[in-house]
């Protein structure tokens, strides 16, 4: 059976899990803030995640915040900024060696959680403000790496497909924040908005690795004074009907297409027949066993890779593929035929059998990653379902044939989305 | 099997020589759920020029063979190993890189019908005309999905532009000219002088019992037979002390322009614990100059001449080392200047003890980070193993290093000869 010894308490609002392991040879600590994803504070929200770090009153400087991360026998630490389902993340990470592998003593913990909560709590100020400079270079940053992102193919056009397939959904909305917003905000405005994320965000910390509970709350409790809000804002999540699919072709000067197809699976993490859309993705699409490997690349040799995913909250499934931009026809009509077989339950219990212990397995791997659980938690948490691993498998195991096809029944095309090379003159 | 405790990271190695010369490796973990399996040949891409085993004549097989004859290993006459690999709930995988090539698994159940399974599919190779041919589609795909990143543009060209005659210089997958001339003969000719038990290693690591995964190893090779081992002759290159190119513009739609100096190592062939040694010296020197609490960083950075896609990294084999340094920027000409400014002046530093401390703290940590993996342990161990390193001693590498050692390095690192500019811009 699978186990997880979790232990989560509360502290000033703040949900604190604590997950002991003797797995690791360092201890990971995430700190997670989530609120609604929102078009008016995502670019703010986004430009936290470079600012945060770069001074604190006690380390005015970048530097000075690296130095004292090098101190703690060379921590990482970095900010994310993320898209959790309905919310807008932002995600702290730090990483500590474990006192117990180095020679001096030192309490690491408690010293990386200080500057944790230094570097949220204690931006470095003046005049109620972020220091202009530094919102100034961080701007000039998060606007160079919103330009790059045409230039890696395969996340723009996920971008892109999900711009056009989800156009008015908070799904669309883009975490990583909008160009034409970021002139507008100021240093102040951006401070206002940081204590506005202070005040409401929902919290929640873990600490995964070789800890004892009980100490780590001693240093919890010492290190994090402010309260928290717990009042989670009402989210309500649109149902879209489709009418006709969708079909966007984007021309680049580029060498292989990007062939991107939105589904709509009608079914989300929090529905009963969830699991039984996991496995209908492994057999489709996730894996390298899956139909569409097996069919585009392996029979058809059209693509390198080619794939499924699913979205969790939003039901969404993305198959994706890079193909020659002369075999887009074909690469559509040989997905569809998946989909199809899919449908008529072309598949045999073997396979089946097959692919729940794959999933098993993948579930089993997880549990050697201290941020693949901590992923895990915060997935199961942020959508107020239970965690358990037991149950979860339980449910796996019971996934029959008939639920398979009939999820496969739900599943609707949306839009089908190609970057592909220009156009011969 | 040789038992060796590892008290630095508390655990227990077990090592052996098989008679048929395979080395294997099991490391144990009680505590993990999982197991990971690496099955590494020490040929990779620059093994182009070579005399295959039972001829005399040198030959020049066509570029992107030893990572075709990875993608081929995993079809067989009346199987796919990836479609067996999930059966038994297991993820499979492989890799080529300019010297290595590698077959490897994670899985948490059947876990002695894997290894089976690795050993087999690698040693039974099965190719055919038509496998060949149908495996070219694939291939240039990948290619072309590489050729559309301009990060790899970026490493790729940079690469040519350090080296001339060394084969470093060429893309690990070849061209689609070169892809297209590959034959099932040329993958067997490949195959025979390289992938010889003698000249590969295994690596098992996670939820085992040592001696009876030990017992399955030994029983399996020894169900097989294979010739004496002979060591190849490998081609050798006349590659120059100096860059082949000190600037080179290539143009492709890219939204922010990119941009990498190259140092080129000297040329002298090193042993693999010289070049592992010098390896760890330049990361630590890279990090004191460059890493964000390093001596340049910070000023970089906040004029604009870097931004936080700034990175290096260095690789130090027995017949060929660089560094490399690169940043996405507006300004990849001032970036130019400024970075080659730095290196060219760096002789004249007189390093700091403290600061120079502190990064080879930040090393060890980096190191004791990296063995949460079972992944990394396993890579990095055969990757070393290659090159006559112990992973596990090299943290004593990290600390021994003195900072005497370290000013004299530094003192002669860098002249100009050595350096190459790299852009990748749009038109």
């Amino acid at each position: 059976m699978l186990n997880l010894d979790v232990t989560t308490k509360q502290h000033k609002g703040m949900n604190v899990h604590i997950v002991p392991t003797t797995k690791f040879k360092t201890i990971t600590i995430t700190l997670k803030l989530k609120t609604p994803i929102n078009r008016d504070i995502a670019t703010r929200r986004a430009l936290l995640s470079y600012v945060l770090d770069k001074a604190t009153s006690k380390y005015p400087t970048a530097k000075q915040v690296r130095m004292k991360l090098d101190d703690l026998y060379g921590a990482v630490f970095g900010i994310a900024n993320g898209k959790k389902g309905p919310y807008h993340t932002l995600s702290f990470r730090m990483e500590i060696a474990n006192e117990k592998f180095l020679t001096k003593q030192v309490s690491l913990l408690k010293d990386a959680l200080n500057l944790l909560s230094e570097i949220l709590y204690n931006p470095y100020i003046e005049e109620g403000a972020f220091k202009p400079a530094i919102v100034t270079r961080e701007k000039r940053t998060l606007r160079s790496n919103l330009k790059g992102i045409i230039d890696n193919k395969v996340a723009y056009a996920n971008m892109r497909l999900t711009d056009e397939m989800c156009k008015g959904e908070a799904h669309a909305i883009h975490t990583h924040g909008y160009e034409e917003d970021l002139e507008k905000i100021t240093p102040a405005h951006l401070y206002d908005y940081y204590k506005d994320m202070l005040t409401n965000d929902i919290f929640d910390l873990y600490i995964v690795g070789d800890v004892k509970v009980d100490e780590v709350m001693d240093i919890v409790k010492e290190t994090f004074t402010r309260q928290h809000n717990r009042e989670e804002a009402p989210i309500d999540i649109a149902h879209k009907e489709i009418e006709e699919v969708k079909e966007v072709t984007e021309r680049q000067q580029i060498n292989q297409a990007k062939l991107h197809i939105g589904y709509r699976t009608n079914v989300t993490i929090f529905d009963q027949d969830f699991t039984a859309l996991q496995v209908f993705n492994g057999l489709f699409g996730a894996f390298p066993n899956s139909k569409l490997f097996k069919n585009v690349r392996e029979k058809h040799s059209l693509a390198y890779y080619t794939a499924s995913r699913l979205g969790a909250y939003n039901g969404i499934m993305i198959v994706f593929s890079g193909i020659a931009p002369d075999d887009n026809e074909k690469a559509q009509a040989i997905i569809d035929e998946q989909v199809e077989a899919m449908k008529q339950g072309d598949f045999t219990d073997e396979e089946i059998a097959e692919m729940k212990t794959l999933l098993l397995s993948n579930m089993k791997e997880a549990l050697d990653s201290a941020s693949a659980i901590t992923e895990m938690l915060y997935n199961r948490h942020a959508a107020n379902l239970e965690f358990n691993l037991n149950k979860s498998v339980e449910r796996l195991e019971k996934v029959s044939r008939d639920e398979i096809i009939t999820v496969a029944h739900k599943i609707e095309k949306d839009t089908i989305y190609v970057l592909t090379e220009e156009e011969v003159k | 099997m040789k038992k060796v405790r590892l008290d630095t990271v508390q655990e227990t190695l077990y090592k052996e020589r098989l008679p048929n010369g395979l080395d294997v490796f099991i490391l144990p973990k009680e505590n993990v759920s999982k197991v990971y399996g690496i099955f590494m040949t020490d040929y990779g891409s620059i093994d182009r020029t070579f005399i295959p085993i039972g001829k005399e004549e040198e030959v020049t097989v066509p570029d992107g063979v030893a990572h075709f004859l990875e993608h081929k290993l995993f079809e067989k006459e009346d199987y796919d190993v990836l479609f067996e690999f999930s059966k038994l709930g297991a993820s499979p995988n492989a890799f080529t890189s300019s010297t290595k090539t590698a077959y490897l698994f994670s899985a948490t159940d059947h876990i002695e019908k894997n290894i089976s399974l690795l050993l087999d599919y690698v040693q039974e190779p099965y190719f055919s005309d038509e496998s060949v041919e149908k495996e070219k589609g694939i291939i240039v795909q990948e290619l072309k999905m590489y050729q559309d990143n301009p990060g790899m543009t970026l490493y790729s060209e940079t690469l040519k532009s350090m080296f001339k005659e060394h084969p470093i210089h060429i893309d690990i997958l070849g061209t689609e000219a070169s892809i297209n001339a590959i034959t099932k003969e040329d993958l067997y000719t490949c195959y025979e002088s390289f992938y010889h038990p003698a000249n590969m290693a295994l690596f098992i690591i996670g939820n085992i019992d040592p001696e009876e995964t030990g017992q399955l190893i030994r029983q399996n090779q020894a169900a097989k037979t294979f010739p004496e081992a002979e060591k190849v002759t490998k081609g050798s290159y006349n590659e120059q002390a100096a860059v082949f190119k000190k600037e080179k513009t290539v143009h492709m739609p890219v939204s922010v322009p990119k941009v990498a100096i190259g140092i080129k190592d000297s040329k002298d062939d090193l042993s693999g614990q010289e070049a592992v040694q010098r390896e760890v010296m330049q990361s630590i020197l890279l990090n004191y100059l460059f890493s964000k609490s390093g001596l340049y960083y910070e000023s970089l950075y906040d004029e604009g001449v870097i931004d936080d896609s700034f990175g290096y990294h260095t690789s130090m084999e027995k017949s060929y080392g660089y560094t490399m340094i690169s940043s996405e920027t507006d300004e990849p000409r001032v970036f130019a200047e400024r970075i080659k400014d730095i290196l060219l002046s760096i002789k004249d530093l007189t390093l700091e003890a403290g600061a120079f401390q502190r990064m080879k703290n930040k090393q060890i940590g980096f190191g004791l980070r990296a063995m949460n993996s079972l992944e990394y342990i396993a890579r990095e161990y055969v990757d070393l193993h290659f090159r006559n390193v112990d992973y596990f001693e090299l943290q004593k590498m990290i600390e021994k290093i003195t900072l005497e050692e370290a000013q004299e390095y530094i003192e002669s690192w860098i002249t100009e000869d050595k350096l190459t500019v790299c852009i990748v811009e749009a038109e």
